[in-house]
């Protein structure tokens, strides 16, 4: 149930990493919002600046990154100018993160329950008693049977499937608001992922909370979706309702990226996908307007310059010089 | 490009010391075997009683102190560069053919090695010299049959690592012999590791034959080996300090210049990697 | 008609540690699979870790040995063919393109290995030849002195289906080609494979656990499930009336990008099976939903019919 409470707004979201061969603009000037209840889908192939999005989101940028960004607010408080010492405090705690590796997520020399009960006890001060039965609690919600037992193993006893459900209920342990899962399943099995996303779904569903979900999964997004995001080198292209991105996709990179995807009983076996030619440029040195522009079918020489923002009634929103009729008019 | 000034300065003060060592004829300016009692202990130019004819002075048998050290470096050098390949040979073809061929072959690799570990060089130095008298090259000998422990080791994991991937297997697909896949495929690749672990065990080798000349159990004198005149100018530390210094600090500055460059030419030669 | 690649009751087990006072135990990797490839097809063979489908691949090629059972190529005990023939006849694209190419070599180096080792024609001419087969697979002739090190994820897998090609095989095994790569390189390399297939008449089989990937490449499908062949047949028969239980289950968790379908609930529980002590009986059965009391005791023959082959109790061969 998606509510009208905005849980977390970013405007003019800009992520700069200084390497040796220059500054790499990692994400550009990218704006989000995610209300109580609802799942963003951040996709992207690699290299889009969708796992730098949700680091900065958690303040766990590394050293050589800047953050800038005009509007950074988590339930109505500013955290672009908090101090670390408030940073610390929120996450973990209202905000949480889970990683896509089960493997190195979790620390192969703590139990389940040390891992589990360690940030519950720091941030909300409780006795080891008290964490232990928040462990087992949240164990059992995300579908562990034997959660009594389980707490005094460790991560190599378990199976992937079954670590990523800890990392889950590591994440829940402390009553996040705010959920950011990056590549949640994308290294798990097949049945194992659906098994997972579905958990997070149903999560979702009871606790009310706002989820932001990283993948470069379309099926993913598909299914799991309320709103999407699509990224591609460094900026969001195109945004809106998970149905109305795939019904009537309007950026040429999300047309795109849409066409390569085989689907049994829709596309023809053996025939030929669609394809995006060329590769991502490079994300070093200013670009000048559109960042597709030299891989797409409908580029002109209007696309080096602002690219105006088109948006429907319904909330979708695309950076383009077409419109909806795929007119390359004057902007609205 | 981060600049490899590992590189370029160990390789330079090495190169220095190399040339040295091959001209050593013609840069020396005295025969470093000729004795002159009647100048002994002479100190360095920079002392009061130095002068320039014996630059860094006399020993104390007489002899000119520069070209004793530019004549050492061949020794030292002549060590280095001998049992790091002997044992090199010896310790990368025992690692390789473990790593590779796994099994059976590494289980009496491993054990050769723990066995050779359990051999203290020190102890096995002076068994041989007591059975063989000490020389030039029963130290090169001892230390080049023994020192090949360090090179099994890793050149058996870096082995491992290389012949987990993919390119391995591609290469047998390809019909390609288990020889040229070890010389084209898999040595090129752990050569950086070679490199590094050459050089340390050159650098180790020269320090133990200096201190096995020390003790007398290696290089026997005249032959002017760093380590012989350091100890043979024990008796004169407190007054003649310049003996030991001098090719101490010679020692340390080979060692220092060996182990800088193959800092840098593992830097060199690790491709890039992904990003 | 023989078969161009076969496989006949083929085994692989290994000897695991499983702790340090523990003795040995025994992981039967490929548990009993019998294949059939004819000449042009395309199978491919899905399954999740722990099914065998990489040791599969590695018998077809000749890199690991059966432990019982074995593999024909054309009619011939693949260990009885020479190393260079048998290169000359089946060759491999690996799932990552960044162990699959040596990191020293030069790309067109890397393309011409197999002809150098075979002895093809003189060193420039196989230059010549690595550098066309570069340009089929799309790659320009300006990268011939790149090293790996400096292309793409997509651009290195071309290199690797050039150097696959480049000595013209009958058979390609591709283990996971596509799957380290982005959705965009994907369909490119897809397409690419589809053409080749066709130019050069060759046999594909192709291992994935993308069955989206699966369903429009393979002629035929294969299902694997902790190292037996559980469900095999036609592929667009095994999409529209998948017999086993697993086959079912693992095509409904393909989430294809359709909205508003949201994400099924296959009822398959939480236990994941241990390849080291496999299920009593059909190994599936703890997370079958169809299971009956014979499952967990016995294991089930396989039947071959004209729909193809399944190994399941509900489906049993007629005495």
């Amino acid at each position: 149930m998606v509510t009208d409470e905005i849980v977390l707004d970013v405007k003019n979201l800009t992520v700069d990493i200084s390497t040796p061969r220059g500054t790499l603009h990692v994400v550009r000037d990218i704006s989000l919002q995610v209300k109580r209840g609802e799942t963003l889908c951040i996709v992207g192939e690699s290299g889009c600046g969708k796992s730098i999005t949700s680091l900065s989101l958690m303040g766990l940028l590394p050293k050589t990154a800047t953050r800038s960004s005009h509007v950074f607010e988590f339930l109505g408080e500013d955290l672009s100018r908090a101090s670390k010492s408030r940073i610390n405090d929120l996450r973990g705690n209202r905000m949480a993160m889970i990683f896509q590796e089960p493997m190195t997520a979790l620390n192969p020399a703590y139990t389940i329950g040390d891992q589990l009960t360690e940030h519950y006890r720091h941030h909300l001060k409780a006795s080891a008693q008290d964490a232990r039965l928040r462990a087992v609690e949240l164990l059992e919600k995300v579908g562990i049977a034997s959660a009594a037992e389980r707490l005094g193993q460790y991560p190599h006893q378990l199976s992937g499937g079954l670590r990523q459900r800890v990392m889950i209920a590591m994440a829940l342990m402390c009553g996040p608001e705010l959920l950011i899962a990056d590549e949640p399943s994308t290294a798990l099995d097949v049945t194992i992922q659906a098994q997972i996303l579905r958990l997070l779904a149903d999560l979702q569903e009871e606790l009310g909370i706002a989820m932001v979900l990283i993948t470069h999964d379309l099926g993913v997004v598909a299914r799991i979706a309320d709103r999407v995001a699509v990224m591609y080198a460094g900026q969001i292209v195109e945004e809106g309702t998970a149905e109305a991105i795939f019904a009537a996709p309007q950026h040429p990179y999300t047309r795109g990226l849409i066409s390569c995807i085989p689907i049994p009983g829709k596309t023809v076996p053996g025939g030929k996908l669609g394809t995006i030619p060329g590769v991502v440029p490079s994300l070093i040195g200013e670009m000048k307007g559109c960042a597709f522009q030299d891989r797409c079918e409908y580029a002109q020489a209007r696309c080096s310059e602002t690219i105006p923002l088109h948006q429907t009634s319904q909330g979708q929103q695309w950076r383009c010089i077409m419109n909806e009729t795929h007119q390359s008019g004057a902007a609205q | 490009m981060k600049k490899n000034t590992a590189l370029y300065v160990g390789c330079g003060l090495l190169l220095f010391i190399v040339f040295c060592a091959i001209f050593a004829p013609l840069i020396s300016p005295h025969d470093p075997y000729v004795q002159d009692l009647t100048n002994r202990t002479v100190p360095p130019f920079w002392y009061e009683k130095g002068s320039w004819v014996h630059p860094l002075g006399t020993d104390q048998l007489g002899r000119d102190y520069l070209s004793r050290l530019i004549y050492g470096a061949r020794i030292s050098l002549l060590i280095g560069l001998s049992v790091a390949v002997i044992s090199g040979l010896i310790g990368t073809t025992m690692g390789m053919l473990a790593g590779y061929f796994g099994g059976r072959i590494d289980m009496i690799v491993s054990f050769m090695v723990t066995t050779r570990l359990s051999l203290p060089v020190i102890l096995v130095a002076l068994a041989t010299v007591a059975l063989v008298g000490g020389s030039l090259w029963v130290v090169i000998m001892v230390l080049g049959l023994l020192k090949w422990d360090r090179f099994a080791v890793v050149m058996r994991s870096a082995t491992q690592q290389v012949r987990s991937m993919e390119y391995v297997s591609a290469a047998q697909s390809a019909g390609a012999s288990t020889l040229r896949i070890m010389l084209t495929e898999v040595l090129p690749n752990v050569l950086p590791h070679l490199i590094v672990i050459a050089t340390l065990e050159a650098a180790s080798a020269i320090l133990l034959e200096a201190a096995l000349s020390f003790l007398g159990l290696g290089v026997q004198p005249p032959l002017p080996s760093w380590g012989l005149m350091i100890s043979e100018a024990k008796s004169y530390m407190f007054f003649s300090f310049w003996l030991i210094a001098i090719p101490g600090t010679a020692l340390a500055l080979l060692i220092f210049s060996i182990n800088l460059a193959g800092d840098g030419l593992h830097q060199l030669l690790t491709p890039g990697e992904r990003a | 008609m023989t078969a161009l690649i076969e496989t006949k009751d083929l085994q692989r087990t290994f000897l695991v540690s499983a702790g340090l006072f523990k003795p040995r135990q025994t992981l039967h990797a490929v548990n009993g699979v019998d294949l059939s490839v004819q000449r042009k097809d395309v199978l491919g063979i899905v399954g999740e870790s722990g099914c065998g489908k990489s040791t599969l691949a590695r018998m077809l090629l000749g890199l690991t040995p059966p432990s019982r059972g074995s593999v024909l190529i054309d009619g011939q005990d693949i260990s009885k063919i020479d190393r260079r023939d048998l290169a000359r006849r089946v060759q491999p694209i690996f799932q990552d393109p960044y162990s699959s190419l040596n990191p020293r070599r030069t790309i067109s180096s890397i393309v011409s290995f197999p002809l150098d080792v075979l002895g093809v024609g003189t060193k420039s001419e196989r230059r010549k030849k690595a550098i066309e087969m570069l340009d089929r697979v799309g790659l320009p002739a300006r990268y011939a002195d790149n090293t790996p090190g400096q292309l793409s994820g997509g651009q290195r897998q071309r290199v690797a289906i050039a150097r696959a090609l480049v000595i013209n095989p009958e058979i390609v095994i591709c283990d996971e080609p596509t799957s380290a790569l982005d959705v965009s390189v994907q369909a490119q390399i897809l397409n690419l494979l589809l053409d080749l297939r066709k130019e050069f008449n060759l046999t594909y089989v192709f291992i994935s656990h993308n069955l989206a990937v699966v369903e429009h490449i393979a002629t035929q499908v294969a299902v694997m499930y902790l190292g037996r062949v559980v469900e095999l047949t036609q592929t667009a028969e095994l999409f529209k009336h998948p017999r086993h239980p697993y086959t079912q289950a693992l095509l409904a968790s393909v989430l294809t990008p359709e909205p508003g379908l949201g994400i099924p609930d296959m009822g398959l529980g939480l236990s994941f099976p241990d390849p080291l002590h496999p299920p009593s009986g059909c190994s599936f059965h703890p997370r079958c939903q169809q299971r009956r009391p014979e499952c967990s005791v016995e294991h089930p023959h396989l039947l071959r019919d004209a729909q193809g082959d399944v190994a399941c109790h509900l489906y049993p061969t007629k005495k």
